[in-house]
């Protein structure tokens, strides 16, 4: 009689080392554990449900293929989130080249629209429930252009350094620099417009 | 103020600079009071971000989403297991044809030219097929039209 291994119970790293030696049933439980987080990254970045599900489940099969380079330097969910990661910068790349890009985009790329822009307070200190707080800074993400976007959310929730952003957007670090910039002010702006739309509603 | 002195402000934010300089742009920021409110927007954006990401759920479930990346990682491993065999057989096949075809120049120098293949033996068995009786003559006839040989076979003695 075979006796069925509990994936459940065991810890990441001792189900990628079944998984390395060939366990699909290891594997699948990863995916288990951690695809709403890399189909999170991959809806953050492409804000497009069935895109995200098609990269994220792509990244999952590149994850099978690397599977073998995987050392254990970060953790696994580390690990498969800048493979999406790289997928979805893959795909931005290739849509950027049938996009034209508009004129107002072409001024955020040189620079200088933001020094206009007046400063104001995103209230942090403002009570709100914490489910709330998350729904306004997404749709005020939502808004912000792909580049724009992609650096603040590498910066600011995979907390990457200029300098690997720059690599991965194949940029200088001065570009990250200055879309860094311009995105925290616009989400300054965004996020101080969309409570005074909640205050005339 | 300029782009470069905004984008310090940036980098002091993100405790990106030298200490020296970071200390410059402390002072800087405690006298200029535009740099000390746009540094405080910076600060505030960068608060609110942190750790407020929207927490999205996967649309599908898990058997239906872990099913399509199972058949792609089947087929994939097929298709590798399909290049590596024709791989490999192309590799015999250019190894095989350079290697059949020196087996028979070597088997041919060897035959030619080893003694001990006793020659003179192959040469009188030639021998006794043209002359199968001694004191015998052979004239021989061809027609192509025809398509025909004719040999006789004539003994001397008769």
């Amino acid at each position: 009689m075979t006796t069925r291994t509990d994936y459940s119970g065991m810890t990441d790293e001792a189900l990628v080392k079944a998984a390395q030696k060939g366990g699909t049933e290891a594997f699948e439980e990863l995916v288990a554990r951690h695809r709403d987080k890399i189909y999170a990254r991959a809806f953050s970045m492409m804000r497009n449900e069935d895109g995200a599900v098609d990269l994220s489940q792509e990244a999952w099969v590149k994850g099978w293929q690397r599977l073998q380079q995987f050392q254990g330097d970060a953790s696994f969910v580390t690990w498969m989130t800048r493979i999406v990661i790289n997928l979805c910068l893959d795909q931005l790349r290739k849509q950027k080249r049938v996009r034209a890009d508009s004129i107002e985009q072409l001024d955020e790329e040189l620079g200088g629209v933001e020094r206009q822009m007046p400063v104001v307070n995103p209230n942090p200190t403002e009570r709100l429930e914490r489910t709330e707080l998350r729904q306004r800074i997404d749709r005020a993400l939502a808004q912000l252009s792909v580049e724009h976007r992609t650096v603040l959310i590498l910066h600011e929730f995979e907390e990457m350094e200029y300098k690997e952003i720059a690599k991965k957007m194949e940029c200088s670090i001065g570009t990250v620099m200055s879309r860094l910039f311009y995105a925290r002010r616009r989400m300054a702006s965004l996020l101080a417009g969309l409570k005074r739309e909640e205050f005339n509603q | 103020m300029n782009q470069e002195k905004l984008l310090k402000l940036q980098a002091y934010l993100d405790k990106k600079l030298p200490p020296a300089e970071s200390a410059q742009v402390a002072r800087w920021i405690s006298e200029d009071e535009q740099a000390r409110a746009v540094l405080e927007e910076l600060t505030a954006t960068k608060s609110l971000l942190a750790g407020n990401e929207l927490e999205v759920k996967l649309p599908e479930g898990r058997q239906f989403y872990w099913s399509k990346i199972q058949r792609e990682i089947a087929r994939l491993e097929t298709e590798t297991a399909a290049q590596s065999s024709s791989m490999w057989h192309s590799w015999w096949a250019r190894l095989a044809a350079p290697l059949a075809g020196a087996a028979v120049a070597i088997a041919a120098i060897i035959f030619i030219t080893k003694p001990q293949f006793d020659s003179g033996a192959v040469r009188a068995f030639l021998q006794e097929i043209e002359t199968p009786i001694e004191e015998a003559s052979a004239i021989s006839f061809h027609s192509q039209e025809a398509g025909m040989t004719v040999v006789w076979i004539e003994s001397q003695g008769n």
